[in-house]
C-alpha cells in the first residue's frame, strides 16, 4: 500500500504517465501505470531494463540513474535498494523535478518488497 | 667612448651595451626609419668598437639583459624592453587537456552492430554498446514505442551513452563524469 501511494506522488510531476519498480533480477514487483500497459509486456519491459543495466553493470559502470530517450517520451531510471525505479513521462517533462521526485520516492522504498503485481 | 646603438633605425651594433639615457638617444631610440645622426658623429661610431678599446674600458658583455624573442627592440635608460614576443606555438596556445580526452572512448557502430571507428581505452564499449542498442529498441517495442533514440547511464564517476545517428549508425560514448557534462546536459541528466 505504502509502495502504490510512493508511486502515486510521482505523478503530481506534470508529464509523468506512470512508474513500476523492477528487482536486479528483471522481476517486475509492482507498477501504476495506465491500464493500456499490458502486465506481460511491463514484466518483459522490466526484464529488458534489468538486461541493460546489467550490462553496464557488467562493464564496471554500476549506474545510479539513466535514462532512455523514446523521442516523444522518456523512461527515467533510478536505482533503489532492491532494484531499480522506472518512470514513463513526456519528453517535455521538467527532467530537474522529475529527478528529484524520482529520488526522494526510491529512498523512502521499503527494502521488504515482495513481488505484488497484479 | 660612448658605445652608440644607431644601426638600422636604432637597433643596438653589439649585445650587452648599455644605453645611455642622453636626448639624442631616445629620441632615435625605437623609431624605425628615424633620421640618421651627422656623419661625424655615425662615423666616431663606428671607430669606437669594444674591441678597439682599451681592456679596461671594455664593458663585460651581460646577455642575461638582451631579450633575443622579441622583434623590435627599444632603448631605455633601465635597459632593453622587449616590444613583441616571439609568438607562441601552437602547443602553447592551445593546450589540450590529455588527461581528460584520454580517458573518454567513442565508438561508432554500423546499425548491424560493426565497429567502424573506436577511439579510446575502454575496449568493451563496442560490443557493450551494441548490446545496449539492441536490448533498449527491444524496450521500447515493448513498452508501445518505435524506437529507442537514446540512453544514457550514470554514476558519480563515469558515464555511457548509446545514441543513434540516423538509421544507419550506433555511436557509444563512456568517459568520466566531468568529461561527459555535454552528454547529460542533452539527455537531462545534469
Amino acid at each position: 500500500m505504502i509502495v502504490r501511494r510512493l508511486l502515486g506522488i510521482l505523478e503530481d510531476v506534470d508529464g509523468v504517465r506512470g512508474s513500476f519498480l523492477v528487482t536486479s533480477g528483471g522481476q517486475l514487483l509492482t507498477h501504476a501505470m495506465p491500464p493500456e500497459f499490458d502486465l506481460f509486456d511491463l514484466q518483459l519491459s522490466a526484464a529488458r531494463v534489468a538486461r541493460v543495466l546489467g550490462c553496464g553493470d557488467a562493464n564496471g559502470l554500476h549506474a545510479e540513474d539513466g535514462v532512455f530517450d523514446f523521442g516523444d517520451h522518456k523512461l527515467l531510471v533510478r536505482e533503489f535498494v532492491r532494484g531499480w525505479l522506472c518512470v514513463l513521462c513526456s519528453a517535455s517533462v521538467n527532467m530537474r523535478s522529475l529527478r528529484l521526485t524520482a529520488r526522494l520516492v526510491a529512498r523512502s522504498m521499503p527494502a521488504d518488497l515482495a513481488p505484488a503485481v497484479v | 667612448m660612448k658605445s652608440l646603438s644607431t644601426k638600422s633605425g636604432g637597433k643596438p651594433s653589439a649585445p650587452g651595451t648599455e644605453p645611455r639615457p642622453d636626448k639624442s638617444q631616445a629620441r632615435l631610440s625605437g623609431i624605425r626609419g628615424a633620421t640618421p645622426r651627422s656623419r661625424g658623429e655615425a662615423t666616431s661610431a663606428r671607430g669606437t668598437s669594444d674591441a678597439a678599446r682599451p681592456a679596461s674600458e671594455r664593458r663585460p658583455v651581460r646577455h642575461a639583459e638582451e631579450p633575443r624573442t622579441g622583434v623590435v627592440r627599444r632603448v631605455e635608460p633601465s635597459g632593453w624592453r622587449c616590444l613583441e614576443w616571439k609568438a607562441p606555438s601552437k602547443r602553447q596556445r592551445r593546450p589540450r587537456p590529455e588527461a581528460t580526452t584520454s580517458k573518454v572512448t567513442i565508438v561508432q557502430l554500423s546499425a548491424e552492430g560493426e565497429l567502424i571507428r573506436q577511439n579510446g581505452p575502454d575496449g568493451w564499449l563496442p560490443e557493450a554498446g551494441d548490446f545496449m542498442h539492441r536490448m533498449s529498441t527491444l524496450l521500447a517495442r515493448s513498452l508501445g514505442f518505435e524506437e529507442c533514440r537514446a540512453l544514457c547511464l550514470r554514476n558519480e564517476s563515469a558515464v555511457l551513452a548509446v545514441s543513434s545517428v540516423g538509421s544507419s549508425k550506433v555511436v557509444a560514448v563512456s568517459g568520466p563524469a566531468q568529461s561527459m557534462a555535454n552528454v547529460l546536459r542533452r539527455v537531462g541528466l545534469s
